[in-house]
């Protein structure tokens, strides 16, 4: 029973492909970093070739990728895919009968269901407890602390309706930022398109084709997270330090140091295990589905603090697993709290690290993952 | 115990002093006015003589201000106040406000949960109540006008000339601020605040606007309008911008837009616009579109209104749930077209507003007119 294993430029790929091989999965990888994921004429040799020579009963990749899918069909190979993104491209090429996709976002998914598309099931992240375990060691006592208020991400600033001038008037980029500016406000809820459709300022039928509305909804919901990132940190930073670990070229400002980018598998759980509290401010895009952010805390040890992610309260518990925010003002007073109830928070902490381990696991996934195989009986489990 | 209450811009103080007096406290209705609400060395002067020469035990105002809370600080005295959703709120955004000697009545459970949040010690949740509407008021306050309220209504279906009396609760100059403001503020400034005004005039019973406000707008709202507030201010920039200028804008806007709808979609429908301060006229309906910088709280003009026995077709906000029954007391809407379809049916349906009316003033009686808040409150305070 043979797997092929598609790694490109994925940070969680190493976790998910150590663990097939530890569960005694026969796995060979395949690399290759795509410049056009629809059509890749130098990839499609290659991967023919690999799929001539050796007889696989399944691919698997994080993310889809349509070429891949196109060539599986052809050999009548499975292939799984499993999406940590969103919002989801190339939907309309999932329902070639060799894929079977999971997507993390319950949401993205009872939408693509009910839009005919069978071959997406819901499936949430994992974490490679393990790894981290040998990494950091156990959690038992409390750990020393390097932070008190730690934030892992990106700022986003690419992503911003200023940046990205796709808009060229000033006031109509300020509309999109004031949408985007009420957004931050919500949660659990998508206004952006409404305030799209009722928009006494902006014709969204003069928009083309190549952009259509809910393009801009979407870049509505990525300007509201970067500009909840910023105004969420800067202000945090005038009452506590705040270290923000981050791609972006920031100056530090008062409280809020500013460290470079970290590594995913080098100092991340180190950052996480040894800060106080775990600053999560989820990406508007996702809807529903706990972001692999949201996992790896916990996965680590961590203490986590996050804006409010509707499958969290699904699989943990607030204020025994985790903990979540809807406001500054909430925000602050949580750091206030949790800063100086120690044992408490030591113990969530405690409390989300053993639900992962008991519970999200990538090994805790495989029985969803490979189902398919199973049912129709090209697969024996190992 | 002898309370000294300052007459300071409230009408509805003389029945508030009648109540005290009836329960037993002797007051001192104190005219003396300072400069400012905030310092002012001779009122100092004048106060402190006041309060030891006439053994005044406490004292009590309408509305909170930091001088009165500073100087009862300093002399030992307890302050009490009682808060209402007026402009005059900003004033307990100042240092002031935890000093111990403080107790505080607001009638917004949002200010409740605020003021404990930046260290007031006493707050209690206190709405406002229904006063003796004026135009049943006599010289005289002596005589308790409860009994006489439940029985007059100003509902008039019979020979009135008005359907709908809007209630203009918009801020003039607020108004005129915002339009200074958005003359001198430059492009993407003015396209973001239209976006979020926008948003937030769609959205009823959460005051969302003040907390997306971000430091760039803040900062280009203050270099071509400053907003200097007093030296003992506390109130975050946000917040300032958002209750002077925004708030009140979405406002105005809302009830020009609710006029220009109920014209254009109620042909032969006479509709008054009426300012906040005025006597309410007779009215089939009385539309009262709530200020938007009132968070959670009851306007003070909807318990006037209910206890006059007027129909109350009001904007949602949540503290009504509290005592008020929609559907039964009062009629709440959630958007310009809903109001405007309850409007037209409510006009129809005369049996229904009028059981509605004569409920909602029921139960206001029973339960909340100035008196009975009064004596509430004095029995928290257990005086």
């Amino acid at each position: 029973m043979k797997l092929l294993f598609f790694k490109s430029n994925i940070f969680m790929q190493e976790d998910w492909l150590e663990t097939l091989q530890r569960a005694g999965y026969d796995v060979d990888p395949i690399t290759y970093v795509f410049t056009d994921y629809m059509e890749d004429g130098f990839f499609a040799k290659k991967f023919r070739r690999r799929l001539q020579k050796i007889s696989y009963d399944a691919v698997l990749s994080f993310n889809f990728y349509p070429v891949i899918s196109d060539i599986c069909q052809e050999f009548h190979v499975t292939y799984i895919s499993w999406i940590y993104d969103s919002p989801i491209p190339h939907f309309h090429r999932y329902d070639t009968p060799c894929n079977h996709v999971y997507h993390f976002d319950r949401i993205e998914v009872e939408e693509l269901q009910s839009q005919g598309c069978a071959q997406v099931s819901h499936l949430p992240l994992a974490v490679n407890t393990e790894r981290l375990d040998r990494q950091l060691g156990i959690l038992n006592e409390m750990p020393e602390y390097r932070h008190d208020i730690s934030f892992v991400g990106n700022l986003y600033t690419d992503r911003s309706i200023q940046s990205r001038n796709f808009v060229s008037s000033e006031y109509i980029q300020g509309i999109l930022q004031g949408y985007a500016a009420a957004q931050t406000q919500f949660f659990h809820q998508d206004i952006a398109m409404e305030l799209l459709e009722n928009s006494p300022y902006i014709n969204t039928h003069a928009f083309s084709q190549d952009f259509p509305v809910e393009s801009l909804a979407r870049a509505i919901q990525e300007e509201a997270t970067h500009q909840e990132r910023i105004h969420l940190l800067w202000r945090l930073s005038q009452h506590f330090p705040v270290d923000l670990y981050t791609s972006e070229h920031v100056a530090d400002a008062g409280n809020l140091r500013v460290h470079p980018a970290i590594g995913y598998y080098t100092e991340m759980p180190h950052v996480f295990r040894h800060s106080r509290i775990n600053l999560n401010i989820n990406y508007r895009t996702i809807r529903s589905g706990m972001s692999a952010r949201l996992l790896d805390v916990m996965g680590c040890g961590g203490f986590l603090l996050t804006t409010p992610q509707p499958e969290l309260f699904d699989y943990f518990q607030p204020h025994r697993d985790f903990v979540a925010y809807s406001s500054l003002e909430e925000l602050e007073d949580k750091c206030s709290y949790y800063l100086s109830h120690e044992e408490e928070r030591h113990q969530i902490a405690k409390n989300g690290y053993e639900k992962i381990k008991k519970a999200h696991t990538y090994e805790m996934r495989f029985p969803a993952l490979f189902s398919a195989l199973h049912k129709h009986g090209s697969f024996t489990s190992v | 115990m002898k309370i000294l209450v300052p007459r300071w811009h409230c009408y509805h103080l003389d029945e508030v002093i009648h109540v005290l007096k009836k329960a037993g406290h002797a007051v001192l209705s104190w005219e003396t006015s300072p400069r400012n609400y905030h310092y002012d060395p001779v009122f100092r002067r004048k106060f402190a003589s006041t309060v030891a020469e006439r053994e005044i035990a406490c004292v009590f105002s309408l509305q909170y201000y930091p001088i009165l809370s500073n100087l009862c600080e300093s002399l030992h005295l307890p302050y009490i106040s009682w808060c209402c959703n007026t402009s005059a709120d900003q004033m307990l955004l100042t240092k002031s406000i935890c000093n111990p000697c403080n107790i505080i009545f607001h009638g917004d459970s949002h200010w409740v949960a605020k003021l404990q949040r930046i260290g007031a010690k006493k707050v209690a949740y206190l709405p406002w109540a229904a006063g003796t509407p004026i135009s049943f008021r006599t010289a005289s306050s002596g005589t308790d006008k409860t009994a006489s309220l439940a029985q007059t209504r100003i509902n008039a279906d019979s020979g009135t000339e008005i359907d709908i009396s809007l209630i203009d609760t918009a801020d003039r100059e607020a108004w005129d601020r915002y339009l200074v403001l958005m003359a001198r503020i430059h492009r993407r400034a003015k396209g973001f605040l239209d976006g979020l005004m926008q948003a937030q005039q769609a959205i009823y019973g959460f005051p969302f606007l003040e907390y997306a406000l971000n430091d760039a707008v803040l900062d280009a709202m203050e270099a071509v309008l400053p907003l200097p507030g007093p030296r003992d201010s506390i109130a975050p920039r946000e917040g300032l911008y958002a209750r002077q200028i925004l708030y009140p804008a979405i406002t105005r806007r809302e009830v020009d837009a609710a006029l220009e709808l109920l014209s254009r979609t109620s042909e032969g429908t006479k509709i008054r616009r009426i300012g906040c301060a005025e006597e309410l006229p007779p009215a089939k309906i009385y539309l009262l579109p709530a200020p938007r910088d009132i968070q959670n709280g009851i306007p003070a003009q909807a318990m006037e209104i209910m206890g006059s026995g007027g129909f109350l077709l009001t904007s949602f906000q949540s503290d009504y749930l509290r005592f008020f029954e929609p559907g039964k007391d009062y009629v709440y809407y959630e958007s310009p077209e809903d109001m405007a379809d309850k409007a037209r049916y409510y006009l129809a349906h005369q049996e229904e507003r009028q059981e509605i009316a004569r409920h909602g003033q029921r139960t206001v009686m029973a339960g909340h007119t100035l008196a009975m808040r009064i004596r509430e409150m004095l029995s928290i305070l257990d005086i």
